[in-house]
């Protein structure tokens, strides 16, 4: 029996366990029956192994080059390196939809055997929902359209290779993962939801008992999309890291719902607020990632990228359509169910501020949406093809990015309820003159467009609040508990994660905005064909062509360029290459990136002359404070982290209430 | 309470038009860059066979129902779909319907082992200069013509093609000619 | 109570011009970043006016492109010819072209019209279709190069 074999059939038996365990967790969840649940548990536990099973199977025929198997013929060559063939698991359709249905295999044990232990009523609902999409992903891996392991009649002696663009640098096993991981987790806090509204239970015990969910998956997307524009960054060779393409909106959008979801989760917490809201935000975030897939997998949306039709497309659109009939159609139907303890108060108040700040993340996904779906509308209406620039997307976003970076500063400064004038006094004075500052800062260093230097401002005005919260937070620990600075700041992380985590959160994003800002302002380039020896000066750096050089690897031959830089007291070797793969008709560009603190010198091989190695075109961009965006996002998963991790008195709570928790007090 | 209905019904509607957009995208073809050769004649080519058996000129086919194969040996899912094509060819073989591979992008050679290892004894015809593929818009292989036998192409498949569709295919244009 | 009512009303108006503002800045917006995406034979039907910014889509014929490196120390020029099978478009650009343009191929190219009908390029969009390949897995981001 071969690995594909195995595979095959492991996938085929957990459908079945899957279909299995949807029934039974049906049956206990309306009956109460704990044998139905202790069955349903088997299968969620046996299904995860068996699709884990096949994952590793897949793995295993790609490293070890079995081209029986169309999908390792198509995306592996003898010549393929072992760590690119193994993540060639993620590297085309099937194989993401295997690894996005063993996650979501994950997901279902763990809701099966924690879930159910904490609170059972709910959670057995819960393990309903998450059942039923594992079935679906199961069918549809099952179908030979997405089937991963169909043969081919007669192996050939060697496979395609992989997508010369995704064996070329090892972000590739990193990116895919951590999005799949924050798409896939977004359905344990819908699938609770869901329940909560079919058990027609009013309160708030589904969004606890998934905050946590709900925040891994919100910074496994946020930290996936950051390595994402990484990739897109130190792979395509254009410079830049953004392109408003159709994939990267569809990983940005439940993004934005989800950052809003966190904050509003908030207000229900504190103030038994948004209940009807934050239900149809975890809806709109779940949801979101499926559009999104059947956007990215079906070949609807006229990208640059090569999309194929896939006969996956209507049964994706199939399932969005369930989706949003079942969960919209229960949120109207149940919303009557929904009241909120009181209103909210003034308008100077944090949970006001959230609200505001909830609004425009909405407006900010919904022209996302606009405009990553208007050729469809435009095509479905007028037959015209085109398509929206990026010009569109930079003007409507670009303003509303501020708006939040400035709400951003705000809302945590603000109390629950509504704010005196003295507090306000109290909370701005010095945020507000350090916003001055970094006005100051952005012009003298010679930024003149207006979104940058208020960018500059706004994030000063953020980072200033932050400091001032950690500041008074060690202060207060000092008076309280006689602790010394460094003590008490650890002990804010640990005693108060979730809201000094989200501190640091924020200080990753002003982070992000200053390099997005920068790098978007401050970019410069130059173009320039050099014999060996010559010289291209751009920004006070000098670039100078040392040499072109062929070279051979067993898998792709490549010409590189060695380049010499020098200047701002700096010196360097850059080496931009042409890479050249047996599979693919044309060469693919490998930048030389020097990544800097302040300046990323971003080289390029532009073309070169073939005959005898006497010239190269090199283009050079200067990009500065780029490589901040990629530690922002380190920063914000740190600052997840910290906000995620429970609090030590928390911790014991939580052994003790094995039995259902009483609904909360009305 | 109209307020709350007013919302109500606007977040049916959306959903309605979202779907409705994204069911009516179905229709269209990413990879059509508008070649518009469905409905068209089908461009005149003279080829050389690979198995250098002379030229060959798809108007020497006027009157019959002609399927034209775009393959290579690097496309895997040409060997995909080569089994189909091998059954289908069997099964008119002397009759009105004529089968016609041509290469794309890719050196004779290797494309005459190809042919010879995969069984295909229909005419194989080499398009060095990838001129036949640019006329008929090809994207890449496989793709699969039907010309009836009033010359206009009928029916054009991208990506690998199955036997049912082959014969539906043949059956329809047969049909037309024989009315 | 009188004083809660006012903040909500507050609240929902703001929120409610927000969206109105934003929602009728992202739609005329929406108009002036539209670029169509035409065969030439299209462009040439709809008689496109020179300056306006169009993507043209079709094949690149074999044979028509030329890469000059004419200058040593400047800019790059190149040209091809783009066709459907029917019109032939002349598409001049400064800078490299992408590794991943082919004669034969599929391309895209986003510029205008000049006067005399050849298409200037500011944006070249190589198709690699030359592997018939399933869908990627969301990852394969654009390949393009914008001439300076």
């Amino acid at each position: 029996m071969s690995a594909g074999d195995l595979g095959a059939a492991a996938l085929r038996a957990a459908l079945f366990l899957a279909l299995w365990g949807t029934g039974a967790a049906a049956y206990a969840s309306w009956r109460r029956d704990a044998r139905a649940l202790a069955s349903a548990r088997i299968a969620a536990g046996v299904g995860f192994g068996l699709v884990v099973l096949a994952a590793v199977a897949m793995m295993f025929a790609l490293a070890t080059h079995d081209f029986r198997i169309l999908y390792v013929a198509e995306n592996n060559a003898r010549e393929t390196p072992l760590f690119y063939s193994i993540i060639g698991l993620w590297a085309a359709l099937e194989g993401s939809i295997l690894l996005w249905t063993a996650i979501l295999a994950g997901a279902t044990a763990y809701v099966a055997f924690r879930g159910t232990a904490a609170i059972p009523r709910l959670a057995t609902t819960a393990l309903v929902v998450m059942f039923a999409m594992l079935t679906f992903f199961l069918l549809l891996i099952t179908t030979p359209a997405a089937d991963p392991f169909v043969r081919l009649a007669l192996a050939p002696d060697n496979g395609n290779g992989p997508n010369a663009l995704l064996q070329n640098h090892p972000l590739m096993a990193l990116h895919p993962p951590l999005l799949y991981l924050g798409y896939v987790l977004t359905s344990v806090p819908f699938a609770y939801a869901i329940a909560s509204l079919i058990i027609g239970e009013g309160g708030d015990r589904w969004l606890i008992a998934t905050r946590r969910f709900a925040l891994v998956s919100w910074a496994l997307l946020g930290v996936g999309i950051v390595a994402g524009a990484w990739w897109s960054y130190a792979v395509l060779g254009w410079g830049g890291y953004w392109a408003w393409d159709p994939v990267e909106n569809a990983a940005i959008m439940p993004w934005l719902t989800a950052t809003a979801y966190l904050h509003s989760v908030m207000v229900e917490e504190k103030r038994r607020l948004l209940r009807t809201w934050n239900l149809a935000l975890v809806i709109a975030t779940f949801s979101l990632t499926i559009l999104g897939t059947f956007l990215t997998r079906s070949g609807v949306v006229n990208s640059v990228h090569s999309f194929t039709q896939s006969a996956i497309g209507p049964l994706l659109l199939g399932y969005l359509v369930t989706i949003l009939v079942l969960s919209v159609g229960l949120l109207l139907w149940r919303s009557g169910r929904l009241r909120d303890a009181g209103a909210v108060g003034a308008p100077l108040s944090r949970e006001a501020i959230f609200l505001f700040q909830n609004v425009i993340f909405m407006v900010a996904m919904l022209t996302v949406l606009l405009g990553t779906l208007y050729p469809l509308i435009a095509e479905a209406i007028s037959g015209a093809q085109l398509s929206i620039g990026g010009p569109y997307f930079d003007r409507v976003e670009i303003p509303l990015g501020l708006a939040l970076l400035f709400l951003m500063g705000v809302g945590p400064q603000l109390p629950w309820h509504g704010a005196s004038r003295a507090t306000l006094e109290r909370q701005f004075t010095a945020p507000l003159a350090c916003a001055a500052g970094g006005a100051l800062v952005a012009v003298a260093t010679g930024t003149t467009a207006i979104g940058a230097v208020l960018t500059y401002a706004l994030a000063a005005f953020v980072a200033a609040t932050v400091v001032q919260e950690f500041a008074r937070g060690i202060r207060a620990r000092g008076v309280l508990h006689a602790e010394g600075a460094l003590t008490a700041f650890a002990n804010l992380f640990r005693r108060s994660g979730r809201r000094y985590g989200g501190y640091v959160v924020h200080l990753g994003i002003v982070l992000v905005a200053l390099a997005i800002a920068t790098s978007q302002a401050r970019t410069v380039d130059a173009e320039r064909t050099l014999a060996p020896g010559e010289t291209l000066v751009i920004a006070g750096y000098a670039v100078r062509l040392d040499a072109l050089r062929a070279v051979h690897e067993p898998q792709r031959d490549s010409v590189v360029a060695d380049l010499e830089i020098t200047g701002n007291g700096a010196s360097s070797q850059l080496h931009p290459a042409l890479v050249q793969y047996p599979s693919s008709a044309s060469a693919v560009g490998s930048p030389g990136i020097g990544a800097g603190v302040r300046d990323d010198l971003y080289t390029i091989l532009a073309a070169y002359d073939q005959k005898a190695l006497s010239w190269a075109t090199i283009r050079m961009r200067v990009i500065p404070l780029v490589s901040w965006l990629w530690l922002g996002g380190a920063v914000v998963g740190i600052g997840a982290v910290i906000a995620a991790l429970p609090a030590p008195r928390r911790r014991i709570a939580r052994q003790v209430p094995l039995a259902e928790a009483p609904a909360p007090a009305k | 309470m109209t307020l709350a209905r007013a919302v109500r019904i606007a977040i049916v509607v959306a959903m309605l038009g979202l779907v409705v957009t994204l069911a009516l995208a179905f229709r269209r073809d990413p990879h059509d860059i508008r070649t518009g050769t469905i409905g068209k004649p089908a461009p005149a080519f003279t080829a050389e066979r690979l198995d250098g058996g002379g030229t060959l000129s798809l108007s020497d086919y006027t009157g019959k129902v002609v399927v034209v194969n775009f393959f290579a040996s690097w496309c895997l899912p040409c060997t995909q779909e080569n089994p189909a094509l091998v059954r289908v060819y069997e099964r008119y073989r002397g009759s009105d319907v004529v089968m016609l591979g041509v290469v794309y992008q890719e050196s004779r050679d290797s494309a005459l082992s190809y042919v010879k290892r995969m069984g295909i004894s229909w005419p194989a015809l080499a398009d060095d200069d990838g001129r036949v593929a640019l006329s008929y818009g090809v994207f890449g292989p496989p793709e699969t013509f039907f010309i009836g036998p009033d010359g206009v192409i009928a029916g054009r498949h991208i990506g690998p093609i199955d036997e049912g569709t082959l014969i539906t295919g043949i059956e329809a244009l047969r049909r037309e000619a024989t009315r | 109570m009188l004083e809660r009512l006012g903040a909500r009303r507050v609240l929902i108006v703001v929120a409610l011009a927000t969206a109105v503002i934003v929602g009728a800045f992202s739609v005329t917006n929406l108009a002036s970043s539209t670029v169509y995406y035409l065969s030439p034979s299209e462009a040439m039907a709809r008689k496109i006016p020179p300056g306006e910014t169009v993507r043209l889509g079709g094949l690149v014929k074999t044979g028509s492109l030329a890469w000059r490196p004419i200058s040593f120390h400047g800019p790059n020029e190149f040209e091809f010819v783009i066709t459907d099978g029917n019109v032939e478009v002349r598409v001049l650009g400064r800078g490299a072209i992408p590794g991943l343009l082919r004669e034969g191929a599929g391309a895209v190219v986003e510029g205008s019209f000049a006067a005399d009908g050849t298409f200037n390029a500011t944006q070249v969009i190589a198709k690699h279709d030359e592997v018939y390949t399933a869908p990627k897995a969301g990852q394969t981001p654009p390949h393009r190069t914008s001439a300076p």
